[in-house]
């Protein structure tokens, strides 16, 4: 209780943090508005920023960044069905036929009260399972940690509509992309091929601002056009209390889904939206309605993807392995600060922690009272010409990445990354599994070796231990399920063409 | 353009890098006392691993599109896209020359070029819109950094330095 005490005094303590807030959750669902430029971006291209703040305020920004982010993808997709982050893609099922149908206003007072309400309640289950969790993880040892580590990296690459194979690439891509520089046991270089600057390794913040930020801008730009069919006509109707009954089930199953998914190393709010999208559908009494504009079909995925947020927390606070791709940049942002999450955290910096608390559920109160002045604002973002939007990001990227080091090899790293970036999304391997691995390649590595070394080289130990061999197992059945998911969509696209290739 | 043939290009392309630095792990410095968790140890488990995996892919690819040609079936094709290949590469070179001038030129008459010309090769926004907003924009980025944040910009060289003094 006295930390939150002391958390709630130092946010409101100072008008310049809860400024912070307030900005973090307008430019979050600014960000999060505009198709492509997501949550992720948002945080990523704060970070830079950040260096002049202290590490408290730096993760209010970051927090409140990514709770607006993550609302704000529902805009464009009710009013222009295109998700702004891949988290709203099921809110544009049922959310643009509403807006479609003169609904525009009330499927986004929909959106905004499942987003406030999961977001809410993943944020309560942050409060209360980070630290008896933190607790539990003072007793993991390394094989516990490169458990989690591979769990991370299978989870995120399992899950999802794209090849598993390509998923775990992108993730061992990154993995590789950490050994980078000394190596942290023996001390010897690694892949520096005699460049003295790549001797401390790549640093994380230029990679994820060129693999996210810049080859956004860079692909957007080859798209050249811009939307021009946006529903900017339209003001957030909250739901009756009446309406509000007809979702209770909904919102509650889904806030429930959103902080298990989230709360998984690796998988996100994305993951956390379909399923709670499908399994509004199967308990639905009116299943065949899904898809036509529905209210249940906008709150289900909204409630969840809000409350991953605040599960996607824990296990990046408890145990410093991030809970989504957004949180593995946010830790990121934390390294530049010296800070490394984990257990010891919630016992050493126990204001850091319990800021991020109360500034999160600050951020959720905010975002509803945005959303329903502004939501109609935020929509003419998506009318502003990309020929300023995409050079400024471009700018703001160098300056940034620039601002921390001061040093042009940085920006050099930003380009080149914006280039493997571009192949990556072009090729259809995952961004994000890339940039888990980066996170957890210096995790994973240290664990196994040090675990092995305790072990006396003996690779069986690590299944011997009951909550390692949990989390290998997890993680195998995660593969086994993403690949089966694989075959069967292979079979269901193979069986679908058959009839066209007999006519 | 097959996209199974693109594939087991790009597949083959990440095969051939991570077995070639597989070898280059294999001429790292080692220590006897970590003997067996040697400086090569995570970097061989990575490349080794991701070789194989896209050896996978590259396999699956080359049979799919062979099999795509055997049967005379078109399967799944990309449309090369020479305007959208022209319009990122023109972006992309453009980045480089920001790039190259920031340093040189120094933040402010950079940007201002840079944000000029991108602003002006692509589509949308009024010409006179475009015109106030890249001074607009850098001076209000400048300030951001100089006064408030303290983080530095460059400043150039020469002659450039000496005008950057003029403001920051």
């Amino acid at each position: 209780m006295e930390a939150y005490l002391e958390a709630f005094a130092f946010i409101f303590g100072s008008p310049v943090n809860i400024a912070f807030i307030v900005f973090s959750v307008l430019w979050g669902i600014a960000f999060g508005s505009v198709p492509g430029l997501t949550g992720i971006v948002g945080v990523a291209l704060l970070i830079p920023f950040t260096y002049a703040f202290s590490p408290e305020q730096s993760l209010l920004l970051l927090g409140g960044v990514y709770v607006g982010a993550t609302f704000g993808g529902s805009i464009s997709a009710i009013l222009f069905n295109t998700p702004g982050s891949p988290e709203a893609a099921c809110t544009a099922l049922d959310g643009y036929p509403m807006a479609r149908n003169g609904q525009g206003g009330k499927a986004l007072g929909i959106a905004l009260a499942s987003s406030a309400i999961g977001g809410i309640f993943g944020t309560l289950v942050l409060m209360l399972l980070a630290p008896p969790m933190a607790q539990l993880a003072l007793a993991f040892g390394p094989a516990e940690y490169f458990a989690l580590a591979i769990l991370g990296i299978s989870a995120i690459a399992s899950i999802g509509s794209g090849s598993v194979l390509k998923g775990l690439v992108a993730g061992l891509i990154g993995l590789g992309v950490a050994t980078v520089g000394l190596d942290p046991i023996t001390g010897f270089e690694r892949y520096t091929f005699d460049n003295l600057m790549l001797l401390t390794g790549i640093s994380f913040v230029p990679v994820i601002i060129g693999t996210f930020a810049l080859a956004e801008v860079l692909s957007r730009v080859s798209e050249g056009s811009t939307p021009t069919n946006v529903i900017t006509n339209v003001s957030t109707k909250l739901p009756t209390r009446e309406e509000m009954g007809e979702v209770k089930g909904t919102l509650a199953r889904s806030s429930v889904i959103g902080s298990i998914i989230g709360a998984l190393p690796g998988v996100g709010a994305t993951t956390a939206a379909f399923i709670s999208y499908s399994e509004a559908v199967r308990w639905s009494k009116r299943p065949e309605k899904f898809g036509t504009g529905v209210p249940e079909g906008i709150a289900a995925p909204e409630a969840a993807n809000n409350s991953a947020v605040g599960g996607s927390m824990i296990p990046l606070l408890a145990l410093g392995i991030p809970g989504s791709a957004t949180t593995a940049v946010m830790l990121g942002g934390l390294t530049i600060h010296g800070i490394v999450p984990g257990p010891l955290l919630m016992e050493n910096n126990t204001l850091l922690v319990y800021t991020v608390f109360i500034s999160m559920m600050l951020a959720n109160i905010l975002m509803l009272i945005f959303g329903i002045r502004a939501a109609r604002y935020f929509a003419l973002i998506l009318t502003i010409p990309y020929a300023y939007v995409g050079p400024a990001i471009v700018v703001m990227c160098i300056t940034g990445v620039y601002g921390l080091n001061a040093n042009m090899f940085d920006i050099a790293v930003m380009l080149s990354f914006g280039l493997i970036g571009v192949l990556l999304r072009v090729m259809s391997y995952p961004v994000a599994s890339f940039i888990i691995g980066l996170v957890l390649g210096p995790i994973a590595e240290t664990s196994l070796r040090q675990g092995l070394m305790i072990t006396q080289f003996d690779y069986s130990e690590f299944l011997m231990r009951p909550i390692a061999a949990t989390l290998l197992t997890l993680s195998a059945a995660s593969l086994v399920y993403g690949l089966y998911g694989q075959w069967k969509r292979s079979r269901g696209s193979s069986g679908g063409s058959s009839p066209e290739a007999a006519e | 353009m097959s996209k199974h043939a693109l594939d087991f290009a790009f597949a083959m392309l990440l095969c051939v890098a991570c077995i070639f630095l597989w070898f280059v792990a294999d001429g790292f410095r080692g220590s006897p006392r970590y003997a067996q968790i040697d400086t090569d140890f995570w970097p061989k488990i990575v490349t080794g691993v991701a070789a194989v995996l896209t050896g996978i892919i590259a396999a699956q690819n080359a049979y799919a599109w062979w099999q795509e040609r055997r049967l005379s079936q078109v399967g799944e094709t990309i449309t090369i896209d020479w305007a959208r290949i022209g319009r990122m590469a023109a972006m992309g070179g453009l980045v480089l020359l920001y790039f190259f001038t920031f340093d040189r030129v120094g933040f402010l008459l950079a940007t201002v070029a840079f944000l000029w010309v991108a602003a002006f090769s692509l589509h949308g926004g009024r010409i006179m819109t475009k015109i106030i907003f890249a001074p607009v924009f850098t001076i209000a980025l400048t300030a951001l950094f100089t006064k408030v944040l303290g983080l530095p910009v460059p400043r150039g060289d020469g002659v450039f330095y000496q005008f950057s003094l003029m403001f920051y």
